[in-house]
């Protein structure tokens, strides 16, 4: 490990070289050190978002007149100057010199940024407008600016041939400004507004081609889903303020006795209130490092009851308690999972872009990233923690299985992607937010990967999606194929690919940690963990054997596929090197850095330490989550874990390539041998479909069909619209149009207002 | 009998209603020299700006001290003059809509813009008015002008139509108003708000010889009355049934005055007699009354508003239930004052945290009434700019067909239409969504929590309805020969103005907030 | 006492009278109940006030008179009858 601490600006290069660093170490250093001061950093912070929102600007009033190539110049443009600006805030954030202020307590390490003025405030209530970028939101950054600059460059040939090609990607910059606000913001306010503004670009963007009218319902159903969780969402940031504002009346010195100066810290905590409003997150871990579990009758704990204010009575950990699980509602709008899943799948009519960054790589990813953001804030509600884990887990397994069934090769990514972030909702349950976000990263790769291939699929077989009316790409697109099978291997967790490091630290994560107080459930959702693995596996080979492997389908729409133009085979063939190199992310190697846990870690639990070191110490305290793990490296986790994904990968295979009904009887060269031995083949084709295949696809069919389609779609969805518009229609006959029928109403609410009152009044 | 000396200060808060009045006689004077062709734009912009010269005064009244003036009959303080804010802003705009509106129907003259201002100084003067004579003979100027302004267009029957069913039942429940405050001026003796407050009290106490309360029966009736009269005109369900009738009836400027500045003015005086008298009478009374009203306005609002495929229509239930929303801040402001017994509005400050929860929720109630006013105004302008006066009579002149590919007929306009439907439904980045944030957050702290988880779920599926039109405009062929009005200058100037509005107060609400924030008392009682 | 009567007596015409000058003529029994019964209490407690209050009603009164009277005349030009059950166009 190199020293850097005498490295510039505190001594000259010269001085640093005559310490006997060669230019090796130059290099390093050159690295950790901040190319720019923590303020000038986090001052310009706001350009990051300026810029795409500048873009999207120019190409949404601009665009006709400025032409196709121009338009395209600003869209990639302004998103690739916003990965660069990030690459220089990732520069600035691997300093530990660089410091963000906080009003509120110590100033964070690590982190760059600035407040720029009061926002909008009411009485005691404020919120300002404050930028924040540290490892997690970096992190984010540049998977939303790069991919985002890749998914653009490749929606320059996706929709050359569009007319409206102004307008997409004026949202398609404006969802990128949104999304960057979200992850930029420093307060749940802020993050609200990137939150409601992804919505509503992927609103615009779900209905671009408007023509068909059975978009207007898949529009509908990603509405209303989406507003569900947007009602948790605001309804858990007014909890939050009504909470830190009784625990801020109620809390005494004690209770910030963590830190050197306890007197010192509360007041500084009160001040900060006082200052920046109860809404920043800073002010959230503030209050969550300052709240102890367990009875303790000199401070104010989890137990405790709220003792102003509206909450009163309502001990702190079951307000806390409601406030996440009114966030897991927002985040499972936004994030796709059980019961709001629904949308997802359907917002696969837009075009393929859009699904490759909104609904695979980035604003799905939002619920995850909340989470992490306040990881603090989870980590004090066990109960939470178990339900986020056992959603996560339920949504996994489920939206694998009817992955299983899907005929359309963006719905199969589209479930599989539901069942991923189920993996993520996992990983925060069990207190391993540093797997969860590492899997967002990978993901993001390898996904977007796959959309975009699929996409490339379907620019070279005149917009066919159905698998079963592809097969044998592997011969006339030669590069899709070779970057899909590569994403596929990625994300069925094939060894050295990055999937399945990933997956494998959530679930390795699942099978160590316990809440305590809810033993069982981590180790219920390990298992549903590990079925989802084979399930991802089954369905992703499956997907891939039926597009690329195997002859062309009889029934295709063109009798050649053609390959795509230079702009998509580059992207896929970035995003493919991204989903092998994202490994570095996760093989563990590292040590810790506090040297006082044995074993290694992985980069990104390293590289995220400091964010999530608030939540690490609070369990510490708290000891609502134990890990009991062995400390060297996991190998049998990791055998039994490839050998479940090969198992899955196996089975489709084999069950898809040679015994594949639809195909005909026409055999497969490879397999002849095996052909010519089994004699009864048609039964062993017949078992097979019978013992496997159709279980499979009977259970798939009940949860696709009847869960989904009947209790979600029709009685929640449809039911919820249908209720309240006849209802709002039986009102509307009230309204007669007569005057006086108007007046007696009045009148007769009057004499009940007076009875009643003078009733009371008794 | 001795003549009562009033100073300047007396006079501040009501310059702004003189130098509307003004401006009203000065146009009703120069109409009589002006021939039937003469060109009248010069009408419109003298309104507006009257509007802007007295809006500047009442921005220059908000920092005053806040004060009773003239005796007593009316208060100053930022409470009543950011409502003038409000109402001039109001006025302004809709009179530039009114300019191309008028001029395309041939129905251009001096009146309807002096019967404007006057409406506008009625709703300026009702905010200040601290006595109930003084209140009701306020509400009748406005309301009188607004009667006559919705019958404004002779052609067809819905403008008399509308203009008859608002005067009969706006004239009823003026007369439910009256009747209430006789009654409470029978059982104290006063009519100053004041006043009444301190010898309510002791009126309620009072016994007779069987143990009862005699006067008991009288007050609460008076006191119900009034509110009746009051609920009426911010239009609360159950007596809301006019609204839609009404504002879809009259011209569309008008009806953009209506749900902008006639509210507001309403919203202001209730706020103002029933913070006076509320707590004096019963602290329960008013929370229960208000919060029952708040839940029906904001559920059968929103509901009714859903299956309307009538834009002018649907926006009229928008606008009750907006009002259901800023009801909601109404029933927190007697919510904390119930809480008071509690403590939490006692002699000790919540710690590090100045002010109280109450002028969190006169904030968000006045920043609500701001954002809007702004909003609704755009609107309806966007109607005004669409409508044409073939198909009025047809009644399809604000279908929701009418808004079809109008993204691609006229972007300018759509755009400004997605805006303000944004912001009715409490998105961000506008101004819907801070005054939304303020109000439901202000209610949550003062405990309403079950109403306020109506309100969300009532507004989330109002998102339903604004979003159609957004989906009309975007996302549907234009009809076939569809035609586009023309443009018309002050039209446009308007709806640049509204949709600069919304979106700007809503990324930069901060100075609207210091300004309600500047005062430690922004109500005077 | 008597004051009341004539309100619910005004009310009740409003209600359910069907011309729509009958029903304008009830509201302006409401406004003079209402009168009344400021003038009443006045005298009751030797007050001015009620009495002050009682022209500044029919000051208002008669305004809205003059423009209820014309919006009226206005319906009746516009459809030929004043009966308040065919004017119902508006509604749902």
């Amino acid at each position: 490990m190199i020293d850097c601490s005498s490295f510039y600006p505190s001594t000259s290069l010269a001085d640093f070289h005559a310490q006997g660093h060669g230019w090796a170490d130059t290099l390093v250093c050159r690295l950790q050190t901040a190319p720019l001061p923590s303020d000038a950093a986090g001052s310009h912070l706001w350009m990051i978002i300026a810029l795409p929102l500048l873009g999207a600007f120019i190409c949404g009033v601009f665009g006709k007149t400025l032409g196709r190539a121009n338009t395209y110049l600003v869209a990639c443009g302004s998103v690739a100057g916003s990965f660069l600006l990030s690459l220089i805030i990732l520069w600035c954030v691997n300093d530990y010199r660089t410091v963000a202020p906080n009003t509120y307590g110590e100033a964070f390490h690590y982190a760059v940024g600035w407040d720029y003025g009061v926002w909008f405030s009411a009485g005691n209530f404020r919120v300002d407008f404050g930028l924040m970028a540290d490892h997690l939101s970096t992190s984010m950054l540049l998977v939303i600016t790069g991919i985002g600059f890749l998914i653009h460059l490749y929606s320059t040939e996706y929709m050359a041939h569009d007319d409206g090609y102004w307008r997409f990607f004026a949202y398609l910059n404006l969802f990128v400004a949104a999304m960057l606000t979200l992850v930029l913001g420093d307060s749940l306010v802020l993050l609200f507004v990137g939150w409601e503004g992804v919505g509503m670009c992927s609103y615009l963007l779900i209905g671009f081609w408007y023509e068909d009218p059975q978009k207007a319902f898949a529009g509908r159903k990603a509405f209303i889903t989406n507003r569900i969780g947007d009602f948790g969402f605001l309804l858990a940031s007014f909890l939050t303020v009504a909470t830190l504002t009784a625990f801020i009346a109620q809390a005494p010195n004690d209770n910030f006795s963590s830190s050197r100066d306890a007197a010192g810290a509360a007041s500084k905590f009160k001040q900060g209130l006082f200052t920046r409003g109860p809404l920043s997150f800073a002010a959230l871990e503030s209050f969550a490092q300052a709240m102890p579990s367990g009875t303790d009758p000199s401070r104010v704990t989890l137990e405790s009851e709220i003792a102003t204010g509206p909450l009163k009575g309502h001990t702190y950990g079951h307000i806390l308690t409601a406030i996440l699980l009114l966030f897991l509602l927002g985040a499972a709008g936004k994030s796709a999972q059980i019961p709001l899943y629904v949308w997802l799948p359907d917002a696969m009519a837009g075009p393929t872009p859009v699904s490759a960054l909104i609904h695979a790589a980035t604003m799905v990813t939002a619920g995850v990233y909340l989470f992490c953001r306040m990881s603090y804030l989870v980590v004090l509600s066990p109960f939470a923690m178990a339900v986020i884990a056992v959603i996560g887990g339920l949504t996994a397994l489920f939206a694998a299985l009817i992955a299983f069934s899907q005929e359309d090769m963006k719905k199969v990514l589209a479930y599989s992607t539901v069942s991923q972030l189920g993996f993520m909702f996992m990983a925060v349950g069990s207190g391993m937010f540093w797997a969860a976000f590492l899997h967002v990263v990978t993901h993001a790769f390898f996904k977007a990967c796959l959309f975009l291939g699929a996409g490339s699929v379907m620019h070279g077989n005149a917009d066919e999606g159905n698998i079963r009316k592809l097969g044998g790409l592997k011969r006339e697109m030669k590069f899709t194929w070779l970057t899909f099978a590569i994403a596929t291997c990625a994300i069925t967790g094939v060894v050295p690919l990055s999937g399945f490091f990933s997956k494998d630290s959530i679930l390795h994560g699942l099978h160590t940690n316990h809440l305590e107080q809810y033993p069982a459930v981590l180790h219920f959702v390990w298992f549903l963990g590990l079925a989802t693995a084979a399930c991802t596996a089954f369905y992703m080979t499956r997907l891939y054997v039926l597009a690329f492997e195997g002859e062309r389908a009889k029934d295709a729409r063109v009798p050649h596929a053609h390959e795509s133009g230079p702009a998509i085979r580059l992207v896929l063939g970035l995003l493919a090197f991204g989903s092998v190199a994202a490994v570095a992310w996760g093989v563990p190697f590292m040590d810790h850095p506090s040297g006082h846990e044995a074993g290694v870690q992985a980069p990104m639990e390293n590289y995220l330490w400091p964010v999530f070191n608030t939540a690490r110490q609070i369990n510490d305290r708290t000891a609502f989550v134990r890990s009991e793990g062995e400390h060297g490296l996991p190998w049998g986790a990791w055998g039994m874990a490839w050998g479940i994904a090969l198992v899955g990968t196996a089975l489709a295979f084999f069950l898809y390539r040679s015994f594949f009904p639809a195909r005909g009887n026409k055999p497969v060269p490879a397999l002849e041998p095996f052909r010519k031995l089994s004699f009864h083949k048609f039964y062993v084709d017949e078992l097979y479909d019978l013992i496997l295949i159709r279980p499979i696809k009977f259970i798939s069919f009940i949860f696709y069909r009847v869960i989904d389609a009947v209790v979600i779609d029709t009685i929640g969805v449809r039911g919820t619209a249908w209720l309240t518009t006849r209802f709002g229609a039986m009102l509307r006959y009230a309204q007669s149009g007569d005057a006086q029928s108007y007046a007696a109403v009045m009148a007769v609410a009057l004499v009940a207002g007076i009875v009643l009152a003078l009733w009371g009044s008794m | 009998m001795t003549i009562p000396e009033f100073t300047m200060a007396d006079f501040w808060p009501v310059i702004p209603a003189g130098i509307l009045t003004a401006a009203a006689i000065v146009l009703m004077i120069s109409e009589v020299f002006l021939g039937a062709a003469a060109s009248r734009t010069y009408q419109s912009l003298l309104s507006v700006l009257a509007c802007v010269l007295a809006g500047a005064v009442a921005l220059m009244n908000m920092t005053d001290t806040p004060r009773a003036v003239l005796q007593g009959y009316a208060v100053m303080d930022p409470f009543s003059s950011f409502l003038t804010l409000v109402v001039c802003v109001g006025t302004g705009l809709a009179a530039l809509l009114a300019a191309g509106f008028l001029q395309h129907r041939n129905a251009e003259r001096g009146e309807f813009y002096a019967l404007m201002l006057f409406a506008a100084a009625g709703m300026t003067l009702l905010g200040l008015s601290n006595e109930f004579i003084t209140l009701f003979v306020n509400l009748e100027v406005l309301s009188v002008a607004t009667y006559a302004l919705t019958a404004w267009l002779r052609r067809g029957s819905r403008p008399s139509e509308g203009a008859f069913k608002y005067f009969i039942l706006g004239a009823f429940a003026a007369a439910l108003m009256l009747y209430g405050a006789a009654l409470l001026y029978g059982a104290t003796g006063t009519t100053h708000l004041t006043d009444m407050a301190a010898k309510l009290r002791a009126a309620l106490a009072e016994t007779d010889a069987s143990g009862g309360h005699p006067k008991q029966m009288l007050i609460y009736a008076g006191f119900l009355l009034v509110g009746a009269g009051f609920a009426f005109k911010v239009a609360a369900v159950p007596f809301h049934m006019w609204t839609p009738d009404v504002y879809e009836g009259a011209p569309t400027p008008v009806t953009a005055l209506m749900s902008a500045g006639v509210k507001a003015a309403a919203f202001v005086a209730l706020v103002r007699v029933f913070m006076a008298l509320g707590p004096a009478v019963d602290p329960q009374l008013p929370f229960i009354a208000f919060s029952v009203l708040a839940l029906l306005t904001m559920v059968v609002g929103n509901l009714l508003a859903l299956p309307q495929r009538n834009v002018k229509r649907m926006l009229a239930y928008s606008s009750i239930a907006h009002a259901g929303y800023l009801l909601l801040g109404v029933a927190a402001l007697f919510a904390v004052g119930k809480d008071a017994k509690v403590g939490v509005l006692s002699s000790t400050p919540l710690v590090g945290i100045s002010g109280s929860m109450q002028s969190d929720v006169y904030q968000g109630i006045l920043f609500y009434l701001l954002g809007y006013t702004v909003t609704a105004i755009g609107a309806f302008g966007t109607i005004v700019a669409l409508e044409r006066r073939e198909d009025e009579t047809k009644g399809n002149a604000w279908d929701l067909d009418r808004f079809a590919g109008l993204g691609s007929r006229k972007p300018g306009w759509a755009l400004a239409m997605t805006v303000f439907m944004l912001s009715l439904g409490g998105v961000p980045p506008t101004v819907g969504f801070i005054g939304k944030v303020l109000l439901f957050r202000a209610a949550v702290d003062a405990g309403l929590l079950g109403l306020s988880i109506v309100g969300m779920l009532a507004s989330a599926a109002g998102v339903y309805y604004y979003l159609r039109v957004v989906v009309y405009m975007y996302m549907r062929p234009a009809p076939e020969g569809a035609l586009v009005p023309e443009r018309r200058w002050t039209t446009e100037l308007a709806l640049v103005a509204t949709a600069a509005g919304t979106v700007l107060f809503g990324v930069l609400p901060g100075p609207i907030t210091a300004l309600l924030q500047r005062t430690d008392m922004l109500f005077h009682r | 006492m008597l004051a009341a009567a004539l309100f619910c007596i005004g009310m009740l015409g409003v209600l359910v009278r069907r011309n729509a000058l009958v029903v304008f003529m009830c509201i302006e029994l409401m406004l003079n109940a209402a009168n009344l019964t400021f003038l009443a209490f006045a005298r009751d407690r030797g007050d001015m006030t009620g009495h002050i209050s009682a022209f500044f009603i029919i000051a208002v009164a008669a305004a809205e008179a003059a423009v209820g009277l014309a919006i009226v005349i206005a319906v009746f030009r516009s459809r030929g009858t004043v009966n308040i059950e065919e004017i119902q166009t508006m509604k749902h």
